[in-house]
């Protein structure tokens, strides 16, 4: 079986540890800023709804939707756009990160 | 035959049937019930869900019955699969301490691997993961699990009070607390189950569209040509789908595992 | 009435009816390309230089989410227009 192929072997099994992990945590990443920005629009766009009902504007809903999308976008470039934002754990009070 | 038969495909009639087919649609994956007790249909899909949790019930306790410690017969297959899925799904995550959650990611995942596969088995030909009545139970699963474990390590107002990002100035932080709570709590579990069950539908139907197309185009016109296009598609979207099975079963379980690990994780 | 006919009148009342699903639809081909161009490209320069992983994915975050913000928008525009 010495043809199974280059990555298969014990030799390489922290390789593929570290390779685990950064896909696990790659798709955590990922689908958690999805899930910002559609939150941002959910919330945003439900607190519109609910003001827009109020006051008896309707348009209320839709902006209060692209308000929440501008409000996720600037904090997903605030939370993984900064150095070190991969290795900084998720956001505590005494967070501190590593710079690369 | 189904609600509304449009008349497409009009270049020319089929060689065996008459003109016109049965588009895919919604109501492909509506099913008569096999059978009915008082109000209560068992469909297909049902059957489908059933088979696959004796299926998987079954080969896991063949294999782990009597474990022995050079493993012999099904005790090899179900090592392997036990070992994917501890090293590829759960170490990643939870790491060696989590191990404890290894029975319920590995039925998690054989069992959502072998529902999406019925969409390719002959005779069941149908991804019960397609109907979301199927989806969310799944979910509420997980979800109860990952919120109950995270009230149980960290607290109530502890593991609200770990969501929100502290160091952002004041104002900001007010603005940001319903995004912070409408993702965790509504939008994560609805986007686990959500793409599963989008994934499973649009497959089907896919399939669904290259199958009827090929059989309902071969008409003896340039429909032939059609009809051959879509035959070679379908082999690729059978390809495409046997993918897209594992990788759906996969990104499921990785990010309950993902999730459970978020919520052990004490306070800092 | 005629195949053409019949055809034209089902496919206008098709759209006025999906006209919020058609303007997604088409709304999502230009993000859904630049998607794949930001993570084609981090790919790849993560490929190159892996000691960059770090600012590489930082860029990357920014980059998805004011592309994917396009296609969002493309999905309340129909709100915005009903109301």
């Amino acid at each position: 079986m010495s043809g199974k192929g280059n990555g298969a072997g014990p030799r390489f099994a922290a390789a593929r540890q570290a390779a685990a992990e950064n896909r696990a945590q790659g798709l955590d990443i990922g689908w958690t800023v999805f899930g910002y920005l559609i939150a941002g629009m959910l919330a945003y766009g439900a607190i519109g709804w609910l003001v827009g009902r109020a006051v008896h504007v309707s348009l209320l809903f839709p902006i209060g939707m692209l308000v929440g999308l501008a409000i996720s976008i600037g904090f997903i470039i605030y939370r993984y756009g900064r150095q070190g934002a991969l290795t900084r754990p998720s956001p505590r009070g005494n967070a501190e990160g590593d710079d690369r | 035959m189904t609600r509304d038969v449009p008349v497409l495909a009009s270049g020319g009639c089929h060689i065996f049937g008459g003109c016109g087919f049965p588009s895919p649609g919604l109501q492909s994956f509506e099913f008569k019930p096999l059978f009915s007790i008082g109000s209560f249909h068992f469909t297909k899909p049902m059957l489908i869900a059933v088979i696959c949790a004796l299926a998987v019930i079954v080969f896991f306790w063949a294999a782990f019955a009597r474990p022995k410690l050079v493993p012999r017969g099904v005790q090899n297959i179900g090592e392997i699969g036990i070992l994917l899925v501890r090293d590829q799904i759960l170490r990643p995550s939870l790491g060696k301490k989590g191990d404890g959650y290894l029975p319920f990611l590995t039925a998690l995942f054989f069992y959502i691997w072998l529902m999406n596969l019925m969409e390719l088995i002959p005779l069941f030909q149908f991804p019960a993961m397609s109907r979301i009545g199927f989806v969310w139970p799944l979910v509420f699963v997980v979800y109860f699990t990952y919120l109950y474990l995270g009230f149980k390590h960290q607290g109530f107002p502890g593991y609200i009070k770990n969501m929100i990002p502290w160091d952002v100035p004041k104002p900001v932080l007010i603005i940001l607390i319903p995004i912070e709570l409408a993702r965790f709590f509504i939008v994560q579990p609805f986007t686990l189950g959500v793409r599963l069950f989008a994934n499973m539908f649009a497959g089907h139907l896919l399939l669904l569209i290259f199958t009827l197309a090929t059989w309902y185009l071969a008409s003896f016109t340039v429909g032939l040509l059609f009809a051959a296009g879509s035959f070679a598609m379908m082999f690729f979207v059978f390809g495409l789908e046997l993918l897209i099975d594992l990788l759906q079963a996969f990104i499921f379980t990785t990010l309950t595992a993902v999730y459970i690990a978020s919520s052990l994780e004490a306070a800092h | 009435m005629s195949l053409a006919a019949n055809l034209a009148a089902g496919t206008a009342q098709v759209i006025s009816i999906n006209a919020g699903a058609i303007g997604y639809g088409l709304a999502a081909i230009g993000p859904g390309i630049g998607i794949g161009l930001v993570f084609g490209h981090a790919i790849e320069a993560m490929a190159r230089q892996p000691e960059a992983t770090g600012r590489i994915s930082l860029y990357m975050w920014i980059g998805f989410s004011l592309t994917e913000a396009l296609a969002l928008i493309g999905l309340v525009a129909p709100f915005i227009f009903h109301y």
